[in-house]
C-alpha cells in the first residue's frame, strides 16, 4: 500500500470537512451513507477482479449459509491483494468526497 | 401487471354486472365462475328443508349463518362452495373496483414521485459523466503497463469533466463559496447549516450515482446478476450501530482495516465478525462522533493514560485485525467522559479569563452559574463581581476574594469582618435568595425585616461605575459566603463592596466619585455621570439569563477608526485595518480564519438566548473558536461601522472593514 493511500486512510475527513459539531442524528445519516458508498464501491471493485467462473462460485457461496470467514478466505484465494484493493477503494472514496465537498463549498 | 385468472378482483374488474348476471342465468348448466375459490365446476346443491336441530348445528358450524345464504344476501352456497349472489355482485363489485382503482392510482403516484425524486438528484448528463469517469477508472485500474498511462489520463480528464459539470449543475461559483462557521458561532442557523445541507446533498447524490452505476454493472454481469443483491443483503444484516461505526472508523481514520477485516467488508458481512460485535458495534459508535476534535488535543494526562492502558489490555484480544496508531490508538480507548474531563481542565487553565470576560461583558450584568453545576469550574475564580469590564479580563483577572485594584471600600464595610452566625455558604444548586432566606430563618428574622434588608442591599461595581441591587447581579456561586450585617441591616456577599444605597451614595460623594444615575434619582443630587446600562429592578433574585440583553456596544479604549484616520490620511486600507485589529487584540491569524464570514453572521453572536452563549463555552469550542476575538470584532462593527451597516451587512468582514477604511468620512 503506497504512502498516499495510507495517508488518506488515516485522515480524519470529519475534521477536515469541519463536521465535528454536526448533531449526532445527522452525523449518523452521513456516516451510514458514507459506509454504503464504500460498500458499493468495494462490491464493484471486488467483482471486477473475479473471473466469470469465480463470480459464479462466489455467487453460490453467498447464496448458501456460508460463514463470512469462508467467504473471506475464498476472496483472498482469488484476489491475493485484497487488503490493498479495499484500502485503495476506501482512500479513493475519502479523497473524492473531500474533493467534491470542497468543490461545492460544502 | 400479470393477471391472475383466479383472482376475484381481477374478475370483477373485467366483467360488468350485466354480463355477470347473463352468464349466470344463461348457463343452465354452468356453474358460474367461482369467484372465491376459482373452482369452475362446483356441483349445484339443491336446498333442502332442515330440522331446527340441524339449523342450530349448521349455525354453529357456519359462525352465525343459518342457511346457505349470508345474512346480507351477498354470498350464497352452491354445492360445497360459497359464491357471490346477484345482490352481492351489485354491492361488492363496485366497492372492489373502487378499491382497485385507488390502489392503482396510488401505485402510479408513488412511481411518479420516485421517478421525479430521482430526476431531481440525478441529472442525466451528470450521471453519464460520472459513468464515463468510473468506467475509465476501472479500466485504468485493470490495465497493463502499455496502456496504463493513457487510460489514467483519460480517467482524470473524465473526472475533471464530471466535477466541472457538478459545479455547473449545482450553481456554485468559486466566488460564491460560503465560509464555514461552526454551529455554535451561528446559533440561529447560518452558514454552518447551509454547508451541512450542501454536504448532505453531495453524499446523497454520490450514493445515488453509486447505486445507479452498480445497477448498470449488475445488468452487464450476465453470469451472476444477483450477486450485488446478495452482497447488499449481507450488508443490510449488519446492525445499524455497526454500520455507523464502520463509517466513523473509516471517515476518521481511527482504524485501518487489514487482514480479516478487509475481507469481511469485501463480502459485505462485517457484522458477523466478533470484532464488530465486541468493539466496533458499540464502543466507537457511541464515542467517536461526539468528540472528534479531541483527537489531537494533548489532554490526556497520566491518570487518563493509566485507565486507557487498562482498557487497552482488556480489548487487546479482539484487536488482531485492526491496526491503530499514534494518539488515535490511545484516544480510541479513552472514554468520552474522561476526555471531556481533561479537555475541561485544559480549557479552564487556558481560557477561563476570556470566557469570564465574555460572560460578564456580553451579559452586561455579570454571571454566576448557580444552577449550572456543569460550569461550576467558573466559580473557582469568579469573584470580581458581575459587571466586570471585558477589557479587564483580557489583561488578567483578580484572584478570588481580592479587591478590585484601585477601588477602595465605599461603605466602609466588608463582609469578611462579620460574624459567622449571620452567614451562610451557598451550596451546590443553591442561590443567593435561598442563602439569605436561610440566614433569616436561623436568626428568626421577621418577614418585614427580611424584606427591608433585601430591599436595601446594594453593591457598587466600579468597572460599570454603577450601583446595583443585590438581585440584579449574580455575584455568587456555590461556595460563596452570604452574610447579614446587623449594623446596616443588609445582606452582603463576601468580597464585594456593599451597603445600603444611602451608604454607597454618601461614600461616593465623600470621595468625589461620579454618582450613578440611580443614586441621583434616589437622593436628589444631579448625576455627574451616567452609570452603566440601566437594568430594571427586580424584587426577587431572578436569573438574568433568560435572554441576552442586546446592550450598547462597549466603548473600546483602543482608538476608533476616526481617531486612526488622522494617522492614515491615505488609502492604505490593509495597514489601517491591521492596526485597528491589533488595537483591539484580535489575532491576525484568527482574523484570517474568519474574515470571509458575513458581517450579518458575525453580528448574530450577540443575539440569542443564554443557551447560545452557553454553547459557545462548551467543550466543543475549546481551543478552536476565539469567542473573545469574535465578540470584540462584532462590537467594533456594531459601534464604528454603524452608519455603513445597511451597505455592509451582506459583505464579508474583510470587505466591510476595507469599505470602512476607504470611506472613513462616513463612519463614526
Amino acid at each position: 500500500m503506497n504512502k498516499a493511500v495510507q495517508d488518506y486512510l488515516s485522515k480524519n475527513i470529519i475534521a477536515e470537512l469541519g463536521l465535528e459539531n454536526v448533531p449526532p442524528k445527522r452525523m449518523e445519516e452521513i456516516l451510514l451513507a458514507f459506509g454504503e458508498i464504500i460498500q458499493g464501491r468495494i462490491n464493484i471493485r471486488v467483482l471486477d477482479e473475479l473471473s466469470e467462473t469465480d463470480k459464479d462460485e462466489f455467487d453460490k457461496l453467498l447464496g448458501s449459509e456460508t460463514k463470512p470467514e469462508t467467504l473471506d478466505a475464498f476472496l483472498k484465494s482469488k484476489i491475493p491483494d485484497l487488503d490493498n484493493l479495499v484500502g485503495q477503494v476506501i482512500a479513493d472514496t475519502k479523497q473524492e468526497l473531500v474533493e467534491k465537498a470542497k468543490i461545492l463549498g460544502a | 401487471m400479470e393477471q391472475n385468472p383466479l383472482d376475484p378482483l381481477e374478475r370483477f374488474k373485467a366483467i360488468s354486472p350485466a354480463e355477470y348476471k347473463a352468464e349466470r342465468e344463461g348457463a343452465a348448466k354452468p356453474p358460474a365462475p367461482d369467484l372465491d375459490l376459482g373452482k369452475e365446476n362446483a356441483a349445484v346443491e339443491t336446498p333442502k328443508t332442515r330440522t331446527p336441530e340441524e339449523e342450530q348445528k349448521l349455525q354453529s358450524q357456519r359462525g352465525g349463518y343459518t342457511s346457505d345464504i349470508s345474512r346480507r344476501g351477498e354470498m350464497e352456497k352452491e354445492g360445497k362452495e360459497w359464491r357471490v349472489t346477484d345482490k352481492g355482485f351489485e354491492t361488492l363489485v363496485p366497492k372492489a373496483k373502487e378499491e382497485m382503482e385507488r390502489d392503482l392510482a396510488s401505485r402510479k403516484t408513488e412511481e411518479v414521485v420516485e421517478a421525479e425524486a430521482g430526476k431531481e438528484v440525478l441529472d442525466e448528463e451528470l450521471k453519464n459523466a460520472y459513468f464515463e469517469w468510473q468506467d475509465l477508472e476501472r479500466k485504468a485500474k485493470k490495465s497493463f503497463a502499455d496502456q496504463h498511462d493513457s487510460l489514467w489520463d483519460a480517467a482524470l480528464a473524465a473526472k475533471e469533466k464530471y466535477h466541472q459539470l457538478l459545479i455547473e449543475k449545482s450553481g456554485v461559483t468559486e466566488k460564491g463559496k460560503p465560509f464555514y462557521l461552526p454551529e455554535e458561532m451561528a446559533p440561529e442557523g447560518g452558514p454552518q447549516k447551509y454547508n451541512l445541507e450542501r454536504l448532505e446533498k453531495v453524499v446523497a447524490m454520490e450514493l445515488d450515482l453509486q447505486k445507479e452505476y452498480e445497477k448498470r454493472a449488475s445488468t452487464e454481469s450476465k453470469e451472476a446478476p444477483g450477486i450485488f443483491k446478495k452482497l447488499w443483503h449481507n450488508y443490510s444484516k449488519i446492525p445499524k450501530s455497526t454500520r455507523i461505526a464502520l463509517g466513523v472508523g473509516i471517515a476518521t481514520g481511527a482504524f485501518i482495516f487489514t487482514g480479516g477485516a478487509a475481507g469481511l467488508w469485501a463480502v459485505g458481512a462485517y457484522g458477523g465478525a466478533k470484532l464488530a460485535r465486541s468493539l466496533v458495534g458499540g464502543f466507537v459508535a457511541g464515542w467517536a462522533y461526539k468528540g472528534l476534535d479531541k483527537f489531537v488535543a494533548p489532554f490526556v494526562d497520566r491518570a487518563a493514560k493509566k485507565n486507557i492502558e487498562k482498557i487497552k489490555q482488556e480489548q487487546a484480544e479482539i484487536l488482531n485485525d485492526i491496526r491503530i496508531s499514534g494518539v488515535q490508538k490511545e484516544l480510541l480507548f479513552a472514554k468520552e467522559n474522561m476526555i471531556r474531563e481533561y479537555a475541561r481542565i485544559a480549557r479552564q487553565k487556558q481560557r477561563i479569563n476570556i470566557e469570564k470576560a465574555l460572560i460578564a461583558g456580553a451579559l452586561g450584568v455579570g454571571a454566576s452559574f448557580l444552577a449550572e453545576p456543569t460550569y461550576e469550574y467558573l466559580s473557582e475564580k469568579f469573584s470580581g463581581g458581575g459587571a466586570v469590564s471585558p477589557e479587564s479580563f483580557g489583561r488578567g483577572v483578580p484572584p478570588a476574594g481580592s479587591e478590585v485594584a484601585g477601588v477602595p471600600p465605599i461603605a466602609g464595610k466588608t463582609a469578611e469582618a462579620l460574624a459567622d452566625k449571620y452567614s451562610k455558604t451557598i451550596s451546590q444548586g443553591g442561590n443567593l435568595w435561598k442563602a439569605t432566606r436561610g440566614i433569616a430563618e436561623r436568626m428568626g428574622m421577621s418577614n418585614p425585616d427580611f424584606n427591608d434588608a433585601w430591599r436595601d442591599s446594594y453593591v457598587y461595581i466600579p468597572e460599570k461605575e454603577g450601583v446595583f441591587h443585590i438581585s440584579e447581579v449574580d455575584l455568587v456561586h456555590p461556595g460563596a459566603k452570604v452574610i447579614y450585617d446587623p449594623d446596616s441591616k443588609i445582606f452582603m456577599v463576601e468580597g464585594e463592596r456593599m451597603g445600603t444605597a444611602r451608604d454607597l451614595y454618601d461614600a461616593l460623594v465623600r470621595e468625589g466619585k461620579p454618582i450613578p444615575h440611580r443614586l441621583e434619582e434616589m437622593f436628589g443630587q444631579k448625576p455627574s455621570v451616567v452609570g452603566a446600562a440601566e437594568i430594571p429592578v427586580e424584587t426577587s433574585p431572578v436569573r438574568p439569563f433568560d435572554q441576552l440583553p442586546v446592550e450598547a456596544p462597549e466603548s473600546p479604549k483602543a482608538p476608533t477608526f476616526t481617531e486612526l484616520e488622522a494617522g492614515y490620511p491615505g488609502a492604505d486600507a490593509e495597514k489601517f485595518i491591521s492596526e485597528r485589529l491589533a488595537s483591539i487584540n484580535v489575532d491576525s491569524d484568527y482574523y484570517e480564519q474568519i474574515k470571509n464570514s458575513k458581517v450579518k453572521d458575525l453580528l448574530k453572536i450577540r443575539k440569542g438566548t443564554f443557551w447560545d452563549l452557553f454553547q459557545h463555552l462548551n467543550d466543543e469550542t475549546a481551543g478552536r473558536v476565539d469567542i473573545y476575538s469574535e465578540w470584540k470584532l462584532a462590537s467594533l462593527v456594531k459601534a464604528e461601522l454603524k452608519n455603513l451597516l445597511p451597505f455592509v451587512e451582506d459583505k464579508t468582514i474583510d470587505e466591510a472593514l476595507k469599505i470602512a477604511a476607504q470611506n472613513r468620512n462616513l463612519i463614526k
